[in-house]
Protein backbone atom coordinates (compact mmCIF):
# COMPACT_ATOMS: atom_id res chain seq x y z
CA UNK A 1 0.00 0.00 0.00
CA UNK A 2 1.23 3.61 -0.84
CA UNK A 3 2.21 5.88 1.81
CA UNK A 4 0.02 8.54 0.29
CA UNK A 5 -3.27 5.58 0.37
CA UNK A 6 -2.17 5.50 3.66
CA UNK A 7 -2.79 9.13 4.93
CA UNK A 8 -5.89 9.38 2.96
CA UNK A 9 -7.57 6.84 4.81
CA UNK A 10 -6.34 7.99 8.24
CA UNK A 11 -9.15 10.98 9.53
CA UNK A 12 -8.48 14.50 9.45
CA UNK A 13 -7.19 15.47 13.07
CA UNK A 14 -4.55 12.56 12.44
CA UNK A 15 -3.22 14.15 8.91
CA UNK A 16 -2.35 17.59 10.81
CA UNK A 17 -0.42 16.20 14.08
CA UNK A 18 1.51 14.30 10.94
CA UNK A 19 2.44 17.24 9.19
CA UNK A 20 3.54 19.51 12.43
CA UNK A 21 5.69 15.90 13.13
CA UNK A 22 7.72 16.66 9.33
CA UNK A 23 8.11 19.90 10.17
CA UNK A 24 9.21 19.96 13.51
CA UNK A 25 11.74 17.00 12.61
CA UNK A 26 13.64 19.67 10.15
CA UNK A 27 13.92 22.02 12.87
CA UNK A 28 15.55 19.79 15.56
CA UNK A 29 18.55 18.70 13.70
CA UNK A 30 21.26 21.27 12.56
CA UNK A 31 24.62 20.54 11.85
CA UNK A 32 25.81 24.82 11.73
CA UNK A 33 27.30 26.16 15.38
CA UNK A 34 23.99 27.72 15.83
CA UNK A 35 25.05 27.99 19.67
CA UNK A 36 27.73 30.52 19.65
CA UNK A 37 28.86 30.03 23.03
CA UNK A 38 29.85 26.22 22.44
CA UNK A 39 33.37 25.10 21.20
CA UNK A 40 34.32 22.57 18.67
CA UNK A 41 36.85 19.83 19.83
CA UNK A 42 38.07 17.39 17.61
CA UNK A 43 40.15 13.93 18.88
CA UNK A 44 41.59 11.24 17.17
CA UNK A 45 42.29 8.28 18.62
CA UNK A 46 43.30 5.34 15.88
CA UNK A 47 40.52 4.98 13.94
CA UNK A 48 37.67 6.63 16.01
CA UNK A 49 37.45 10.13 15.64
CA UNK A 50 35.34 12.10 18.57
CA UNK A 51 33.50 15.39 17.75
CA UNK A 52 32.60 17.38 21.05
CA UNK A 53 30.99 21.04 21.69
CA UNK A 54 31.88 22.11 24.89
CA UNK A 55 30.32 25.05 27.06
CA UNK A 56 32.86 28.22 27.11
CA UNK A 57 32.95 28.81 30.90
CA UNK A 58 32.91 32.64 31.24
CA UNK A 59 33.12 34.13 34.62
CA UNK A 60 31.86 37.97 35.13
CA UNK A 61 30.92 37.42 39.10
CA UNK A 62 33.35 40.00 39.80
CA UNK A 63 31.70 42.27 37.52
CA UNK A 64 28.08 41.49 37.55
CA UNK A 65 25.55 43.09 39.50
CA UNK A 66 23.33 40.90 42.35
CA UNK A 67 20.73 39.18 40.30
CA UNK A 68 18.32 38.66 43.71
CA UNK A 69 16.97 40.46 46.48
CA UNK A 70 16.35 38.47 49.58
CA UNK A 71 16.28 35.35 47.32
CA UNK A 72 14.23 36.34 45.21
CA UNK A 73 14.59 37.30 41.11
CA UNK A 74 13.80 40.36 40.23
CA UNK A 75 12.26 40.74 36.95
CA UNK A 76 14.09 42.54 34.31
CA UNK A 77 17.97 43.96 34.51
CA UNK A 78 17.86 47.80 34.01
CA UNK A 79 14.46 47.78 36.36
CA UNK A 80 16.41 46.13 39.02
CA UNK A 81 19.35 48.93 38.97
CA UNK A 82 16.85 51.74 39.35
CA UNK A 83 19.23 54.20 37.74
CA UNK A 84 19.06 58.12 38.78
CA UNK A 85 19.32 59.62 36.64
CA UNK A 86 17.68 57.60 33.60
CA UNK A 87 19.89 56.16 31.04
CA UNK A 88 20.81 58.31 28.46
CA UNK A 89 22.09 57.84 24.65
CA UNK A 90 25.15 59.16 25.59
CA UNK A 91 25.58 55.95 28.25
CA UNK A 92 27.35 53.67 25.34
CA UNK A 93 29.04 51.59 27.59
CA UNK A 94 25.75 50.20 28.35
CA UNK A 95 24.01 50.28 25.32
CA UNK A 96 27.04 48.34 23.84
CA UNK A 97 25.30 45.36 25.87
CA UNK A 98 22.48 44.94 24.34
CA UNK A 99 24.02 44.79 20.89
CA UNK A 100 24.78 42.08 18.75
CA UNK A 101 28.69 41.77 16.98
CA UNK A 102 26.62 43.07 14.25
CA UNK A 103 25.20 46.39 15.94
CA UNK A 104 21.76 45.22 16.38
CA UNK A 105 19.88 44.83 19.35
CA UNK A 106 19.12 41.55 21.47
CA UNK A 107 15.96 40.02 21.60
CA UNK A 108 14.28 40.42 24.58
CA UNK A 109 14.67 36.34 25.37
CA UNK A 110 18.45 37.00 25.73
CA UNK A 111 18.92 40.52 27.25
CA UNK A 112 15.75 39.41 29.78
CA UNK A 113 14.39 42.71 29.50
CA UNK A 114 10.37 43.62 30.06
CA UNK A 115 8.14 45.22 26.55
CA UNK A 116 8.45 49.00 28.30
CA UNK A 117 12.79 48.60 28.56
CA UNK A 118 13.19 46.88 25.33
CA UNK A 119 11.23 49.61 23.67
CA UNK A 120 13.25 52.52 25.44
CA UNK A 121 16.78 50.75 24.58
CA UNK A 122 15.76 50.53 21.20
CA UNK A 123 15.15 54.60 21.08
CA UNK A 124 18.28 54.94 22.99
CA UNK A 125 20.70 53.17 20.90
CA UNK A 126 18.93 54.62 17.83
CA UNK A 127 19.23 58.11 18.64
CA UNK A 128 23.24 57.22 19.86
CA UNK A 129 23.75 55.64 16.10
CA UNK A 130 22.01 59.40 15.24
CA UNK A 131 24.07 61.42 16.64
CA UNK A 132 27.24 58.98 15.81
CA UNK A 133 28.98 57.64 18.82
CA UNK A 134 28.24 53.68 17.68
CA UNK A 135 30.03 54.14 14.36
CA UNK A 136 32.57 51.29 15.45
CA UNK A 137 29.57 49.03 14.76
CA UNK A 138 29.32 48.21 10.84
CA UNK A 139 27.43 46.51 8.72
CA UNK A 140 28.70 43.31 7.18
CA UNK A 141 29.64 44.89 3.64
CA UNK A 142 31.75 47.84 5.03
CA UNK A 143 29.18 50.25 5.29
CA UNK A 144 29.58 52.68 8.52
CA UNK A 145 26.29 52.82 10.42
CA UNK A 146 26.85 56.33 11.33
CA UNK A 147 23.93 58.02 9.91
CA UNK A 148 25.63 61.52 9.35
CA UNK A 149 27.58 60.17 6.68
CA UNK A 150 24.22 59.17 4.60
CA UNK A 151 23.28 60.76 1.04
CA UNK A 152 20.47 61.99 3.62
CA UNK A 153 21.74 66.04 3.18
CA UNK A 154 20.63 67.66 6.53
CA UNK A 155 21.77 64.41 8.46
CA UNK A 156 25.48 65.64 7.92
CA UNK A 157 25.62 68.06 10.92
CA UNK A 158 25.76 67.27 15.01
CA UNK A 159 22.52 66.69 16.72
CA UNK A 160 21.84 66.13 19.70
CA UNK A 161 18.58 64.47 21.94
CA UNK A 162 16.76 66.12 25.02
CA UNK A 163 14.91 63.24 27.55
CA UNK A 164 12.10 63.48 25.93
CA UNK A 165 12.58 63.12 22.71
CA UNK A 166 11.24 60.07 20.42
CA UNK A 167 13.24 58.63 17.28
CA UNK A 168 11.34 59.16 14.52
CA UNK A 169 11.82 57.19 11.15
CA UNK B 1 43.85 93.53 47.72
CA UNK B 2 45.48 93.51 43.71
CA UNK B 3 42.74 90.75 43.13
CA UNK B 4 39.82 93.55 43.46
CA UNK B 5 41.86 96.15 41.56
CA UNK B 6 42.15 93.62 38.63
CA UNK B 7 38.86 93.41 38.66
CA UNK B 8 37.77 96.58 38.54
CA UNK B 9 40.06 96.97 35.29
CA UNK B 10 38.89 94.14 33.70
CA UNK B 11 34.97 95.60 34.09
CA UNK B 12 35.86 99.26 32.30
CA UNK B 13 38.26 97.70 30.00
CA UNK B 14 37.13 95.54 26.85
CA UNK B 15 37.94 92.29 26.88
CA UNK B 16 38.09 89.13 24.53
CA UNK B 17 36.18 86.03 25.31
CA UNK B 18 36.82 82.35 23.63
CA UNK B 19 34.01 80.06 22.73
CA UNK B 20 34.08 76.55 21.38
CA UNK B 21 30.83 76.14 19.66
CA UNK B 22 31.82 72.53 18.99
CA UNK B 23 28.51 69.72 19.43
CA UNK B 24 26.70 72.91 21.88
CA UNK B 25 23.55 74.02 20.63
CA UNK B 26 23.54 77.23 18.23
CA UNK B 27 20.13 79.14 20.80
CA UNK B 28 21.43 77.73 23.41
CA UNK B 29 24.53 79.30 23.66
CA UNK B 30 23.29 82.19 22.04
CA UNK B 31 21.87 83.06 24.68
CA UNK B 32 25.25 82.83 26.88
CA UNK B 33 27.14 84.78 24.13
CA UNK B 34 24.62 87.48 24.20
CA UNK B 35 25.05 88.31 27.52
CA UNK B 36 28.77 88.89 27.12
CA UNK B 37 29.02 90.79 24.08
CA UNK B 38 26.30 93.35 25.75
CA UNK B 39 27.94 93.38 28.81
CA UNK B 40 25.34 91.94 31.79
CA UNK B 41 27.92 90.40 33.14
CA UNK B 42 29.34 92.91 34.64
CA UNK B 43 27.63 94.68 38.11
CA UNK B 44 27.72 98.28 36.65
CA UNK B 45 25.02 97.22 33.65
CA UNK B 46 22.95 100.02 31.75
CA UNK B 47 22.19 99.67 28.20
CA UNK B 48 23.02 103.27 27.48
CA UNK B 49 26.70 102.17 28.98
CA UNK B 50 28.64 101.16 26.38
CA UNK B 51 30.48 98.32 28.08
CA UNK B 52 29.99 95.52 26.13
CA UNK B 53 33.13 92.50 25.70
CA UNK B 54 34.10 90.75 22.40
CA UNK B 55 33.36 87.05 22.12
CA UNK B 56 35.09 84.87 19.82
CA UNK B 57 33.35 81.82 18.61
CA UNK B 58 35.41 78.89 16.70
CA UNK B 59 34.01 75.83 15.53
CA UNK B 60 30.98 77.36 14.22
CA UNK B 61 30.52 74.47 11.62
CA UNK B 62 30.26 71.53 13.94
CA UNK B 63 27.81 73.42 16.10
CA UNK B 64 24.52 71.44 16.89
CA UNK B 65 20.77 71.09 16.67
CA UNK B 66 18.39 69.24 19.20
CA UNK B 67 16.12 66.19 17.10
CA UNK B 68 15.15 67.32 13.79
CA UNK B 69 15.68 70.76 13.48
CA UNK B 70 18.04 71.13 10.90
CA UNK B 71 15.08 70.03 8.86
CA UNK B 72 12.16 71.55 10.04
CA UNK B 73 13.75 74.96 11.47
CA UNK B 74 13.29 77.56 8.82
CA UNK B 75 14.66 80.82 8.18
CA UNK B 76 12.62 83.31 6.23
CA UNK B 77 13.55 86.72 4.66
CA UNK B 78 11.33 89.59 2.46
CA UNK B 79 13.30 91.51 0.08
CA UNK B 80 10.47 94.09 -0.02
CA UNK B 81 8.92 93.64 -3.71
CA UNK B 82 6.49 91.70 -4.36
CA UNK B 83 7.24 88.28 -5.13
CA UNK B 84 10.49 88.65 -2.84
CA UNK B 85 9.77 86.09 -0.05
CA UNK B 86 11.89 83.11 0.61
CA UNK B 87 12.46 80.33 2.91
CA UNK B 88 15.36 78.42 3.63
CA UNK B 89 15.61 75.51 6.19
CA UNK B 90 18.55 75.15 8.33
CA UNK B 91 20.67 72.85 7.10
CA UNK B 92 20.77 74.46 3.53
CA UNK B 93 21.43 77.72 5.14
CA UNK B 94 24.66 76.18 6.94
CA UNK B 95 25.74 74.46 3.51
CA UNK B 96 25.81 78.01 2.02
CA UNK B 97 27.49 79.99 5.28
CA UNK B 98 28.56 77.99 7.78
CA UNK B 99 28.99 81.13 10.25
CA UNK B 100 25.29 82.14 9.87
CA UNK B 101 23.10 79.74 11.99
CA UNK B 102 25.37 81.27 14.65
CA UNK B 103 24.90 84.93 13.63
CA UNK B 104 21.20 85.02 13.14
CA UNK B 105 20.73 83.13 16.88
CA UNK B 106 22.98 85.95 18.42
CA UNK B 107 21.39 88.76 16.06
CA UNK B 108 17.37 87.42 17.20
CA UNK B 109 18.79 87.64 20.90
CA UNK B 110 19.14 91.23 21.24
CA UNK B 111 16.95 93.69 21.29
CA UNK B 112 16.07 95.22 18.30
CA UNK B 113 17.18 98.91 18.38
CA UNK B 114 19.82 100.99 17.10
CA UNK B 115 22.71 99.61 18.96
CA UNK B 116 22.07 96.33 17.98
CA UNK B 117 24.62 96.85 14.74
CA UNK B 118 27.15 97.98 17.21
CA UNK B 119 26.77 94.87 19.56
CA UNK B 120 26.56 92.24 16.56
CA UNK B 121 30.22 93.51 15.50
CA UNK B 122 31.64 92.88 18.47
CA UNK B 123 31.48 88.91 17.84
CA UNK B 124 33.54 87.28 15.88
CA UNK B 125 32.95 83.58 14.11
CA UNK B 126 35.17 81.46 12.52
CA UNK B 127 34.21 78.04 10.99
CA UNK B 128 36.95 76.04 11.99
CA UNK B 129 39.64 76.91 14.46
CA UNK B 130 42.14 78.85 12.26
CA UNK B 131 41.54 82.34 13.74
CA UNK B 132 44.53 85.09 13.12
CA UNK B 133 47.36 85.68 15.31
CA UNK B 134 46.10 89.16 15.68
CA UNK B 135 42.89 88.10 17.03
CA UNK B 136 44.01 85.43 19.35
CA UNK B 137 46.99 88.06 20.88
CA UNK B 138 44.08 90.02 22.51
CA UNK B 139 42.24 87.09 24.25
CA UNK B 140 42.20 86.85 27.56
CA UNK B 141 39.56 83.93 28.84
CA UNK B 142 37.61 81.00 27.64
CA UNK B 143 33.74 81.04 28.20
CA UNK B 144 32.23 77.57 29.31
CA UNK B 145 30.65 75.43 27.40
CA UNK B 146 27.24 74.67 28.32
CA UNK B 147 26.84 71.31 27.16
CA UNK B 148 28.99 67.93 27.90
CA UNK B 149 30.29 67.09 24.48
CA UNK B 150 29.54 63.17 24.21
CA UNK B 151 32.09 60.51 24.35
CA UNK B 152 32.23 57.52 21.20
CA UNK B 153 32.95 54.45 22.19
CA UNK B 154 35.92 54.23 20.42
CA UNK B 155 37.07 56.85 22.61
CA UNK B 156 37.00 54.43 25.55
CA UNK B 157 40.14 52.06 25.84
CA UNK B 158 39.94 48.42 25.95
CA UNK B 159 40.69 48.59 29.98
CA UNK B 160 37.61 50.97 30.60
CA UNK B 161 35.40 48.47 28.68
CA UNK B 162 36.34 45.18 30.35
CA UNK B 163 36.17 47.05 34.36
CA UNK B 164 32.88 48.61 33.12
CA UNK B 165 29.69 46.65 35.18
CA UNK B 166 28.24 44.08 33.74
CA UNK B 167 23.95 44.36 33.78
CA UNK B 168 23.00 41.35 32.72
CA UNK B 169 24.54 37.64 31.71
CA UNK B 170 23.60 35.51 29.01
CA UNK B 171 21.22 32.65 29.57
CA UNK B 172 23.89 29.88 29.04
CA UNK B 173 21.89 26.88 26.76
CA UNK B 174 20.19 30.14 24.16
CA UNK B 175 20.64 30.74 20.81
CA UNK B 176 21.87 33.90 19.18
CA UNK B 177 20.02 35.70 16.23
CA UNK B 178 19.68 34.56 13.06
CA UNK B 179 22.48 36.66 10.88
CA UNK B 180 21.02 38.30 8.06
CA UNK B 181 21.38 36.41 4.64
CA UNK B 182 21.34 38.40 1.51
CA UNK B 183 18.96 36.70 -0.71
CA UNK B 184 19.91 35.14 -3.95
CA UNK B 185 18.61 36.63 -7.52
CA UNK B 186 17.26 34.14 -9.79
CA UNK B 187 18.75 35.60 -13.15
CA UNK B 188 20.46 32.89 -14.50
CA UNK B 189 17.99 30.50 -14.87
CA UNK B 190 15.46 31.76 -16.97
ZN1 LIG C 1 11.59 45.92 33.51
Amino acid sequence: MNVIQQVYSISRPVQQLLRYTCISSYRHFTTSTTKHRREIIEKTEGNTTVIEGNIIPVDHSKLLKPQTVEGNTVACPLCRLDLHPKLKYTDVLILRQFLTPEGEQLPKKISGLCYKQHREVKNLIRQAYRAGLLSEYQFPEGHPRRSQRSTWKWKKYNVYFEEEDKFRF
Amino acid sequence: MAYNRVLQWSVMTRSWWLYDAENQCAFKSARKIVDYLQGKHKPIYHPLSDIGDHVVVINTKLVAMRDDRWRKFTYSHHTGYAGGFSRASAWRLHDMDPTKVMHKACYQRIKGNLLRPNIMRRLHLFPDDNVPDEIMANISDQIQQIQIVPKQLEDYSQLERDNFPQIFEWPEKEMMPKKKQPELLQTEDT
